[in-house]
């Protein structure tokens, strides 16, 4: 591989489009797996979420001959699912680990299974005429070089995200809410005595979570493709819960981590392109990510450490 | 009196109520089915008694019921070590991938003994598939890394390994399609009850049950098991060392877990032929969920799972519902079964009948 020629190809305007054409539903898993988890109730149902958004909105814009409508059927979708966990875990005392186990994998065939029931297709939609939700041009601004190049012209759902990001972070870090959110997950018990309502704060956190992941979803099968076919999500749901378990409850680092391994993932595509061997080029994002997580837990362990000693 | 006391079938008993939740949960979960069928068929009934009975009615599918049964029911048993130790590692589902590739590796090299080469095509995977599970088991004894997160990036990583291994090193060139060569006629484990393709596998696996039940319930080693899993810090008072019991429990997990895909591959495939994760260990985390992470339960909950998932499967031939209905009868009885205060209220009202019962007499 010519050194210049990979250079060439990855400092362009278009390489930085791509990045964020990538990151928009890295981000949303990360997100979904982070308010979960920010307020103790984990969620790891994201893949599933995401696709059965994913599915739900082709087939809610088919139904309704509207895009918008199709989205908001996926996202009420994603809710519901991240309720299922707040009404076993909450209700019927299930570990939310083990539910979000048992999701996944109903997500995985329970997909399939409509999918088939819709088009008598166990593969794709493509026999479907669903939407896809249009490309925002942004006035004046995309008329700026390079930088007009690079954040006009992306799917509507890529500007939700980045204002979900936005308003997230004022949730979280600027509100009484937030702070309730954290307490819960910090010390359910403690939180409880100075009068927070544990389940009712983490049934938001859920509703949010569940928000966001099928946005995520939506966004796949709405604007990154235009179709459904079988395990189109193909692990983002679960780089989402790796990366918000690496950030823990920084809003900030999650952020950082998921553009990191989206910058990743981008390179990765431009590699494939020339004939290495591609196997092992997939699974950088992931040794990038257990490389962290390791680092992460390592410089933990020696503050814990160093504090005992104290 | 005495005599009916004894004859009552008690809620108040754990088992007992264990039990009579499981059962209710089957009747729900087949409730539900039921339902869905009537809404998609016009012979519902006709498709309904095939799912629940057409498994008995042939040797053959039978034999699949067990075949099926095996591969889950041992990485049932290799997850539902880690849950009950309170590790939520789902990394078995790697182990069988790149224990698979392994078992691969050793089953085409030619070794000319009927006896040793299937017991190396089982023995070294087992072992590679032990050693693996002792890197998320020592990122998370010595530095208390998330194991959940670990072991699923490394199920991706050895996804991306094996399938390179294979591509590059152990490229069968017979055929078109990524797999491996054909394995060696020696590795090959024989059948052995006429039509149907069950192997000396099953009673490996009852063996393997047989000593799980043994270490989780006769050895100290168990009982620091049990205990750390009710309580993490009972692992840091009883006086066996954590790094050790959690290294352990992670190299016994990763040993079932290489015999289970390796057993597998060489009962049934003849070829290393996946080229996306398998799904066997996700599912082996539903058996150890059904199962309440009991050997025999898990044992159990396999055989049932594969029976309907075969009944589905006989089903699903020229009708309308598809076989991934099994989702739903799935999805609700591991949610249900796990569900610890499903029926409690029930139960309390029970405990609290015979209470009042008791001070009266």
């Amino acid at each position: 591989m010519n050194l210049a020629d990979f250079f060439a190809s990855v400092l362009t305007t278009s390489f930085v489009f791509v990045i964020i054409r990538v990151a928009v539903p890295l981000v949303c898993a990360s997100l979904s797996a982070y308010t979960a988890g920010i307020s103790g109730m984990n969620n790891i149902a994201v893949e599933g979420i995401m696709l059965m958004a994913a599915l739900m909105a082709v087939l809610g814009s088919y139904w309704t001959q509207s895009a918008w409508l199709g989205l908001l059927i996926a996202i009420l979708t994603g809710i519901v699912m991240a309720l299922m966990i707040a009404l076993f875990s909450m209700r019927l005392g299930a570990n939310p680990i083990l539910v979000g186990i048992a999701l996944n994998t109903f997500a995985t065939s329970f997909s399939i299974f409509l999918l088939y029931l819709f088009t008598k297709n166990k593969g794709s939609s493509a026999s479907l005429a669903s939407k896809i939700l249009p490309t925002v041009d942004i006035p004046i601004i995309k008329d700026i070089p390079f930088i007009g190049d690079i954040i006009s012209g992306h799917y509507v759902i890529t500007y939700l995200v980045v204002l979900a990001m936005i308003v997230i972070y004022l949730l979280i870090y600027k509100t009484p809410l937030g702070l309730r959110i954290k307490a819960a997950g910090l010390d359910q018990e403690a939180a409880r005595s100075v009068g927070v309502n544990v389940n009712r704060v983490r049934i938001i956190s859920l509703i949010i979570s569940g928000l966001i992941g099928a946005l995520g979803g939506a966004y796949i099968t709405m604007g990154y493709m235009s179709v459904f076919v079988k395990n189109i999500i193909s692990g983002r749901g679960w780089i989402g819960i790796a990366v918000a378990g690496m950030a823990g409850s920084s809003f900030p680092i999650l952020i950082i981590t998921t553009m990191l391994f989206s910058i990743f993932q981008a390179v990765t595509n431009i590699f494939l392109l020339y004939n290495l061997p591609s196997e092992l080029i997939n699974t950088i994002p992931y040794v990038a990510v257990l490389v962290g997580i390791i680092i992460f837990s390592i410089t933990e362990t020696r503050k814990r450490k160093k504090g005992e000693l104290d | 009196m005495t005599k009916k006391k004894t004859k009552k079938i008690s809620l108040t008993n754990e088992f007992v109520f264990e039990i009579v939740k499981t059962l209710i949960s089957i009747l729900i979960a087949l409730g539900l089915t039921f339902v869905v069928i009537v809404l998609l068929s016009d012979n519902p009934i006709e498709l309904f008694t095939k799912l629940l009975t057409a498994p008995v009615t042939k040797v053959r599918y039978f034999g699949n019921v067990i075949e099926m049964m095996i591969p889950i029911a041992f990485s049932g048993l290799a997850v539902s070590l880690l849950f009950r130790t309170g590790l939520f590692n789902l990394g078995i589902e790697g182990i069988y991938f790149i224990g698979g590739v392994v078992t691969a590796a050793v089953a085409c090299t030619a070794i000319d003994s009927y006896v040793l080469h299937p017991i190396l095509s089982i023995l070294i995977p087992a072992i590679v598939g032990g050693l693996l599970m002792l890197i998320p088991g020592f990122l998370k004894a010595k530095f208390n890394a998330n194991e959940l997160v670990v072991s699923l990036m490394l199920n991706s990583i050895y996804l991306g390994l094996g399938l390179f291994i294979i591509k590059n090193y152990l490229r069968g060139i017979d055929t078109s399609a990524i797999a491996s060569p054909a394995f060696q006629e020696t590795a090959m484990l024989d059948y052995i009850i006429p039509n149907t393709r069950i192997t000396i596998s099953f009673f490996l696996l009852l063996i393997a049950v047989f000593l799980v039940y043994l270490l989780l319930y006769k050895t100290r080693l168990g009982y620091s098991i049990r205990m750390t899993g009710t309580n993490m810090k009972f692992a840091l008072y009883s006086g066996m060392n954590a790094f050790t019991l959690f290294m352990l429990v992670h190299f016994i997990s990763g040993f079932l877990g290489g015999i289970g895909t390796s057993v597998e591959l060489l009962s049934l495939y003849g070829r290393f032929t996946w080229i996306v994760l398998p799904g066997l260990g996700f599912n082996g985390a539903l058996m150890a969920m059904l199962g309440r992470n009991n050997p025999v339960g898990v044992l159990i909950s396999a055989f049932f799972i594969s029976y309907l998932a075969k009944g589905a499967e006989v089903m699903a031939l020229g009708s309308d519902v598809p076989v991934e209905i099994m989702a739903i009868i799935q999805a609700v009885l591991v949610l249900l079964v796990s569900s610890q205060y499903f029926l409690r209220k029930w139960r309390e009202r029970q405990l609290l009948k015979e209470g009042t019962a008791n001070e009266l007499s």
